[in-house]
């Protein structure tokens, strides 16, 4: 006789899910990898078609955009410094500039947001280190000048505590006027000081003469100094691992390195085609994202070699800084003709609410997508970029410079005494000297 | 470089001139002194070098030091002693052994490093102490690095809850009226204050009574107010339940309780029960006469209109039918009737399996939890006392050992043993191990016949498959599959002529030879084949091309080997080949986070402490170096240091509070 207990299929209540009966016998299921491929040619099909990362853009800037700052407790909060010696405070949720400030004479170098987010820092060309409280714009709560131009900015994490970079870098308190420690070697001019968001001491800064040094703010003196043989424009620290940081050179590439063994970097992140101006790290410290003279915005695994996604668009010209946002869903990037871009950090990311079913499925689709990931019809959709003009030319170029240096050197070793060229790695190669 | 040629030889000429020349100057310069001398002296005055001296009564060090500094002659302790010797023996004894141990000890500091040098060395001590500081983070890094997923934000830093002090200490009273109401319950006499154990009710009786009565009245009280918490606790618990079928059961259970209620009244007071009965006759006559609980009133009405789009009042009207339903049916057929109720329905089917637990596993409980004794002895897999299988495994290898070792002329005793072999196989075979142990092998003395047998056997295969196929010309039908499969992969031609286009005719017309050539189209002759001069082969050259662009080429980067990759590829990931939970855990993201949240950077301060913490509760969690780290001990400095001054902070409140007490 054919039995069944009612609750096997029977809802609870009428909110209550269907309960499905699912037969898991293979027979009933054949092809099953064969259906899957199927599945994740379609979803990387899919993931292509709704590929469309911008946003908005932020304009309103009379001068090229110089710096860009997270507000560190609001998300939604961006603050933004102009060559004119504008500081504009944006609402990105509602798209709208929510404050104008004509701070500084000339450049505006480099805003900071102290880490309970009332005030921010602003330093310009004017000499002047600016304390600006959230509350009211019209003049700065504070105002040091200083002995030399600033180039950059940034707070402590914890401490009432800021950096500044210039001739020198300068470590100062909250409450004086006179910096606490200047430390100097050897380079005349810094572009750019960052404080490690882990620990908390350490501070790198990049130095002109394409030299990047690290600092604990405990010491009397610099800790170690590493000279590249291009110029570093900036440098992000990982914000989940702590003796991690990344470099963008001038070289077209980035640098990730560890601070326990600067004699190489550990990852070389190539894909530009001219310089990198500025760099900024996700969050979650798994990826970051580059900004570059080429006009493009490229976002790295910070694992691996090569660039995961290329932004770009026509009007865009050269970016001069990029951030990650806090929440790990958006991209900001500031460029010189005057505008910021807000960008998804995943080209195809579906904004806005997504049910369960919805969100399962496109987990599913991404586990796909990773296991036929080796596949060539699958990877050639994926990785498939329509570049601009002159990045895809230049890239070209670059792949025939670079050959024929790879030609040149084993011809030279092909025609000399055996063991007289010695093989050095690539990542050995770009490191001049480390210096204690 | 000319003019130094040229100097050169009139350099090395004069050489001898020149000692001349000096010695000749040397005197020149006396006489010259002699002269200066005589002028001098003309005028009759002696010229005086004034010294300039103060008069001072003290001797200066400073001017002995400058000089003895001078004049480069360091007067050492012991020839300070030398000028001693006239005063007594013993003293300068004494003095000599003081100076000596002074001397001895006296270790001079090194000269200090030159700026630039003592600067790098202060460097490298720092840098080495912070690289030392870093490999704390090792482990944690790793661990984030290798997760399977990781959900962010890491740490839920920020959410608080508020403790209910916390929560009544905030609360303000605001209007008037809250402001009487609090102040009336304020000045009760049966408000527990904070710090006591008492009411000052309670207080005021417990004073007049005597001292054991009181100890156990406040025992008692103490005990209720245990109980009344628990209680509330409990009660607490229960009322924030949700679920509909434990409502049900509750329901249940007071019916049932109500049942017993009138079964206790029926053997005690059966007037009463009696009482009961007639009212519940009474209240069944009535709804049965009464359309009260139908859907035909007037409230039901207007609730079946609104019904359609809120789900809470046909939940209500619902009720209602069922109450009604209820108070109409009979007692003693309700129990008997399944069909006629719905609810009972439900009913049955939530307390039958809870019935029927227990039968099932007195039905099943004496196959697997009590064997009898004839079958553990019989079934190797129902012994209680665990055996390992390969223990069982190596007995009789062992024994056969004995056997070949020992002379092959007891039969009898081989083959018993034989016989004891073979029945602990059997046995051993239940645990899936098949032991290889053909008998004739057993009593054999050498291995050569045995090899001889074998070289038989493989002949006498080989000869097999000769006869087996001694009729066949495999080759022959080799090069025949051959030739059909190159005749058949050999590009024809087409012929694309139709009989009857372009002329006068009908059916049965052939087609000219002229049309016929234009019309037949000849490919390219195909490339040669890859198995031309390999006549033992067939290379089939004609591999799907649709299919192999679809194909890896290569061994992807992280798996080692082609079976890894494989298995990877073969495991599917979807709905129909994985149950639900294996399905999520299988498409779980690397990362995630939520729109909207933000990420924090890892904070130090909590990830060591809480390790530290666990650390204390757990000494084998993590191997954590925390005691070299100067970070880790400041860190946790900071924790005692917090508690410290909480403790301070209270002592504080303590004194403050004395203080206004006296001062009161």
């Amino acid at each position: 006789m054919l039995c069944r207990n009612p609750a096997d299929y029977v809802r609870e209540t009428k909110k209550d899910i269907v309960p499905v009966q699912r037969n898991y016998d293979p027979d009933l299921h054949p092809f099953e990898v064969a259906r899957e491929y199927t599945r994740a040619m379609n979803a990387v099909k899919m993931e292509r078609i709704f590929a469309r990362p911008f946003i908005c853009s932020l304009d309103g800037h009379r001068d090229s955009v110089q710096c860009l700052a997270k507000h560190s407790t609001q998300l939604s909060l961006l603050l933004s410094g102009s060559c004119d010696g504008e500081i504009k405070i944006w609402n990105v949720a509602q798209r709208t500039c929510q404050e104008t400030i004509s701070a500084h004479n000339g450049f505006v170098r480099g805003i900071c947001v102290i880490p309970d987010g009332t005030a921010f820092y602003s330093v310009g060309n004017d000499k002047l280190i600016k304390r600006w409280s959230m509350n009211n714009y019209d003049t700065p709560t504070m105002t040091i000048v200083g002995k030399h131009v600033f180039t950059s900015i940034d707070h402590h994490y914890k401490n009432a505590q800021y950096a500044t970079s210039g001739e020198n870098v300068s470590l100062w308190d909250e409450q004086r006027a006179q910096p606490l420690q200047s430390f100097q070697w050897g380079a005349d001019s810094h572009a750019r000081v960052k404080f490690n968001p882990i620990e908390t001491t350490v501070l790198a800064s990049c130095a002109t003469d394409r030299s990047i040094i690290l600092y604990d703010t405990r010491q009397s003196v610099p800790l170690r100094k590493i000279t590249l043989q291009m110029n570093s424009s900036t440098l992000a620290w990982n914000p989940l691992e702590a003796f991690v940081f990344t470099t963008a050179n001038e070289d077209y590439n980035l640098y990730s390195f560890d601070i326990r063994y600067l004699q190489r970097p550990f990852n070389i992140h190539k894909d530009h085609v001219a310089a990198v101006i500025d760099v900024d790290y996700a969050p979650t410290g798994k990826e970051f994202v580059s900004g570059s003279y080429d006009k493009t915005v490229r976002i790295f695994a910070s694992d691996k070699g090569h660039s995961r996604d290329i932004y770009h668009t026509k009007r865009m010209q050269h970016i001069s800084c990029v951030q990650w946002t806090l929440d790990n869903k958006y991209v900001i990037s500031g460029s010189d003709e005057m505008c910021l871009r807000l960008w998804k950090a995943k080209a195809s990311e579906k904004l806005g609410v997504i049910r369960n079913r919805e969100a399962e499925t496109l987990e599913y689709n991404d586990a796909l997508k990773e296991k036929f990931s080796h596949f060539p019809k699958i990877k050639r959709i994926a990785q498939q970029r329509h570049l601009p003009k002159h990045v895809y030319h230049a890239k070209r170029e670059h792949k025939t410079i670079r050959e024929s240096q790879k030609r040149h050197e084993a011809n030279a070793r092909a025609n000399s005494k055996p063991g007289s060229i010695p093989f050095v790695s690539e990542r050995s190669k770009i490191i001049l000297k480390e210096e204690e | 470089m000319e003019n130094d040629f040229i100097e050169e030889p009139t350099l090395i000429d004069d050489d001898d001139e020149e000692e001349e020349k000096q010695s000749h100057s040397q005197i020149k310069k006396h006489k010259h002194d002699k002269l200066i001398d005589s002028i001098v002296h003309l005028d009759g005055k002696k010229r005086k070098v004034t010294i300039r001296k103060e008069p001072i009564s003290i001797p200066n060090n400073l001017i002995v030091s400058t000089q003895t500094s001078t004049s480069s002659k360091k007067i050492k302790s012991h020839q300070l002693l030398s000028s001693l010797k006239k005063t007594s023996s013993l003293q300068i004894q004494t003095l000599k052994k003081q100076l000596a141990k002074v001397n001895k000890h006296q270790a001079v500091l090194q000269q200090p490093l030159q700026k630039p040098q003592a600067e790098k060395a202060e460097r490298i001590a720092a840098y080495n102490q912070e690289k030392k500081s870093l490999k704390k983070w090792d482990p944690i890094v790793e661990k984030n690095r290798t997760a399977e997923t990781l959900n962010f934000p890491l740490q839920n830093g920020g959410v608080q809850f508020q403790t209910t002090e916390e929560f009544v200490g905030k609360f303000q009273t605001l209007s008037s009226l809250e402001k009487d109401i609090a102040a009336i319950l304020q000045s009760s006499n049966n408000n527990i204050q904070p710090n006591s154990l008492l009411t000052q009710a309670e207080k005021k009786i417990i004073s007049k009574m005597d001292l054991l009565e009181a100890k156990q009245k406040l025992n008692e009280l103490k005990r209720m107010r245990a109980l009344i918490s628990y209680q509330q606790a409990k009660f607490k618990r229960v009322r924030k339940i949700k679920s509909k079928k434990f409502r049900r059961l509750v329901r249940k259970d007071r019916q049932k309780q109500e049942e017993k209620n009138l079964e206790k009244l029926s053997i005690e007071h059966p007037d009463q029960f009696l009482e009961r009965l007639e009212q519940l006759e009474r209240r069944r006559i009535e709804e049965r006469s009464t359309l009260r609980h139908k859907n035909s009133t007037k409230w039901a009405k207007e609730k079946r209109l609104l019904s359609k789009f809120n789900t809470k009042v046909r939940e209500d009207i619902e009720e209602q039918l069922k109450l009604g339903k209820q108070l109409s049916t009979k007692k003693a057929q309700a129990e008997s009737d399944d069909d006629d109720d719905d609810d009972d329905d439900d009913e049955q089917s939530s307390s039958k399996p809870i019935v029927e637990i227990p039968k099932k596993k007195s039905i099943d409980s004496p196959l697997i939890l009590a064997p009898s004794q004839t079958e553990s002895e019989v079934n190797p897999w129902l012994t209680t006392s665990p055996v390992l299988p390969s223990s069982e495994y190596s007995k009789p290898i062992e024994v056969q050992n004995e056997d070949t070792s020992s002379s092959s002329d007891s039969d009898e005793q081989d083959e018993k043993e034989n016989h004891t072999q073979n029945e602990s196989s059997d046995n051993n075979t239940s645990y899936g191990i098949t032991i290889s142990k053909p008998s004739e092998h057993l009593n054999m003395p050498d291995n050569t016949k045995r090899i001889e047998i074998e070289s038989k056997q493989t002949e006498r295969r080989q000869m097999n498959i000769q006869e087996a196929f001694a009729d066949d010309d495999v080759l022959a039908e080799f090069e025949k599959e051959k030739a059909e499969i190159i005749d058949r992969d050999r590009p024809k031609s087409i012929d694309l002529s139709l009989p009857g286009w372009g002329e006068w005719a009908g059916s049965g017309v052939s087609v000219n030879k002229r049309k016929k050539r234009k019309f037949l189209i000849h490919p390219k002759p195909a490339p040669p084949r890859r198995d031309v001069h390999l006549h033992h082969v067939i290379i089939n050259e004609k591999t799907d091309e649709k299919i192999s662009e679809h194909r890896v080429s290569d061994l992807p980067f992280p798996f080692a080997n082609v079976e890894q990759f494989e298995s990877v590829i073969q495991q599917p990931l979807g709905r129909e080949w994985n149950p639900e939970t294996a399905f999520r855990r299988l498409n779980q993201p690397k990362i995630r986070s939520r729109i909207g949240v933000r990420i924090e950077p890892l904070n130090k301060q909590d990830i060591f402490l809480k390790h530290h913490h666990s650390k204390q509760d757990n000494n084998s969690l993590f191997d954590f170096n925390l005691t070299n780290n100067d970070q880790e001990k400041s860190s946790s400095n900071i924790e005692h240091d917090s508690l410290f001054d909480n403790n301070q902070s209270q002592k504080k409140k303590f004194k403050k509070k004395k203080k206004t007490k006296l001062n009161e």
